[in-house]
This record gives structure tokens, sequence and C-alpha cells, in this order.
């Protein structure tokens, strides 16, 4: 088989697939009924797709607000040393106004109540720093944007 | 695929509306091409890859936590929908593995070959350049099976010419959508059964 021939077969086959897989005009029925009589079991694949969606934006979270905490640690590094603005605040107030980021989609929107509990007063500051720098960072990027 | 070093930055906002997308209907339309496309890379000889492995690439990809650095941005002028631009980034994937398995087999022939490539096939080359004749005989197999379904063959046409869109096949054909669509499933229903294209991944 000739090289023309070996691409030519290669891409009718990627065509054909192309067109089997193809779902613009077909209905959620159509596609389930050809799904299970290609032996597929759906709902365990789509319960496995629901699983990798969860577990890849709580990694993207992760990232996103280990790349703040980099950044911050950074500047701190840059700038003089100067005592955060919430040393003083009290482990309720740094709650509730983590809380306030929680509400808004942050990057650690899945952190509970409990968990913030648990954590000691220096690492809500650290915690609510990221979060301040995350919003900051997003601010200036839309602003760069625009 | 894009990574890190390249110009255009990875664009974190399209992190909220996967965050929000129905999941449900996207996955059926992803586990419907991701399910073809193993198909062909199997017959390909690229055993390690099912539909969920590209499924959960490409949504990885999406969020900008791809393997090395790699993410996908999605251009909403080119695909309006999630669906449908998940599914390209599944297409790229498929894509790069053939380019891969491609590279592999040249330098399987020059006895250059990169190990860290090996698991892309566990074939000497010469059992990649069967493959090939395989699927040579295997179009004609099935081409055997469609003959004299005149509707089958007018849209088997439209493949050999890289038409792989069913309503391009339409505007091609003369025939309404939903007749492209039951011909298509005509086709897979004949084909099916027959080694390896139609074979699916456990």
């Amino acid at each position: 088989m000739g090289t023309e021939d070996k691409e030519k077969i290669i891409v009718f086959f990627d065509t054909l697939t192309d067109a089997l897989g193809d779902s613009e005009s077909v209905s959620k029925e159509e596609i389930l009924a050809d799904l299970k009589e290609d032996g597929i079991d759906v709902d365990a694949s789509v319960k496995h797709i629901l699983a990798m969606v969860e577990d890849a934006s709580q990694k993207a979270r992760r990232q996103q607000l280990e790349i703040a905490r980099e950044r911050r640690l950074a500047m701190e590094s840059k700038k003089p040393t100067r005592p955060s603005e919430f040393l003083d605040w009290t482990k309720e107030q740094l709650i509730e106004k983590i809380n306030e980021f929680l509400s808004t989609g942050s990057p650690i929107a899945s952190v509970s109540y409990r968990e913030l509990e648990s954590k000691c007063q220096e690492d809500l500051v650290a915690l609510l720093e990221d979060l301040i720098t995350t919003k900051e960072l997003d601010e200036q990027a839309s602003h760069d944007e625009s | 695929m894009v990574n890190g070093s390249e110009e255009k930055k990875y664009d974190p906002k399209i992190r909220e509306e996967l965050d929000n997308a129905d999941w449900q209907d996207i996955s059926l339309r992803l586990l419907r091409y991701a399910a073809n496309k193993a198909k062909m890379l199997r017959a390909l000889g690229i055993t390690d890859t099912g539909p969920e492995d590209l499924i959960q690439e490409a949504i990885s990809l999406a969020y900008g936590i791809g393997p090395n650095n790699t993410y996908r941005n999605w251009n909403k002028e080119t695909y309006p929908d999630l669906a449908g631009f998940l599914i390209s980034v599944i297409k790229s994937i498929v894509n790069h593995k053939k380019e891969q398995r491609e590279k592999f087999k040249l330098d399987l022939l020059d006895k250059t070959f990169d190990k860290d490539l090996k698991h892309l096939s566990p074939e000497s080359p010469e059992e990649l350049v069967t493959r090939e004749h395989d699927l040579m005989n295997l179009k004609q197999a099935i081409y055997e099976l469609i003959k004299g379904d005149d509707e089958v063959e007018m849209v088997w046409l439209c493949l050999e010419d890289g038409i792989s869109k069913p309503r391009h096949i339409a505007e091609e054909t003369g025939y309404d959508i939903t007749r492209v669509n039951n011909i298509l499933r005509r086709l897979r229903r004949k084909s099916k059964g027959l080694a390896p294209i139609t074979e699916q991944r456990h």
C-alpha cells in the first residue's frame, strides 16, 4: 500500500467516525439508544464523567489559589514587611469575611464552615489575603482585557 | 494543543461556565463522539485510549490543567456551544495521537524510536503496516455490506469526499437531515460486528 493510499484510508475512517459520532442534529433519546446499542453503560459512564468534571474543577480551584499564594509571597518578598491589616481581627470576623468570598464563587467555594473553624487565626489571615490577591488579579485581568 | 509557553494565555473565565454547564446532556454528546474516535484509534493499534480517557483529557485541557501545563481556550465564534468545543478538543487529541503513532512507526523503522512513546503501540512496524492493510480490507468489507442500498451508497460517496457533518451531507445529497441521520444509523448497524473498527474497548 502506497503512502497516499495509507493516508487516504486513515482519512476515510476519520471522516466515517466523525460522521457516526456527530450529534448536532440528533435527539437525546436517539443518542441514548445508539450508545446502549453499542454496549455502553450510559448511566455508569455519565456518572464517571460528572466525577471527572468535579475533580478537574477542584484541581483548577486549588491551582488558582496556589498561583495567588505564590504571587502574594513574591510581592511580599519584594515589599518591606508590613503587618497584615487582618492580624487584629478575631477568628469570627475572619470567617465572616471569608464567607463573603465563598458566596461569590471564589476559588475555594468548596471549603466548608467546619473546615474554616478548624484553621488557626494565622492560616485564616493567609487564606483571606490569598482570596483578596486572587480577586485583585482577576480584576486586573478584566481591566487589561478591556 | 497549547502549552503555557505559547503567546495566548489560558483564559480561566471558562471555568465558571464549565462548572455551571448541563453535564448530563454534554456527557451524552461527548460519549457518542469519543466512543467512535476510540474505535478508530483501536483500529490503528492505539489500544491504551478508551472513550472516557479522551473525555477526561478534554475536560482537563478545558479547565487549564492538562498534562505538562497544556490547555485549550474556548473560541466561542468557532464553537458557540460547550459540547461542540469539547468535541473539537477530543478531535485534536485524537489527531495528536495519530501523529505520535506515525512518528513512532517511522522511528521504529529507523530503529531510533523514542522509548517514551512505546506505550502507543506494542506492535512492530510490520504489524502497524498490516493494520493499515486491515483497514483497507475493512473498508471493502463494509462497502460489500452496504452495496445495493442506494441511500447508504450516496452517503458513502460523501464520506469518501471527506464530508462528515450530517448537515453538509444533507446539502450534498439533497436528503433532509433526519433522513441522513437514519442512513448513518443504518450504516453503523450494517458495519457492526466487523472488527476492529466496531470493536468496543472495555
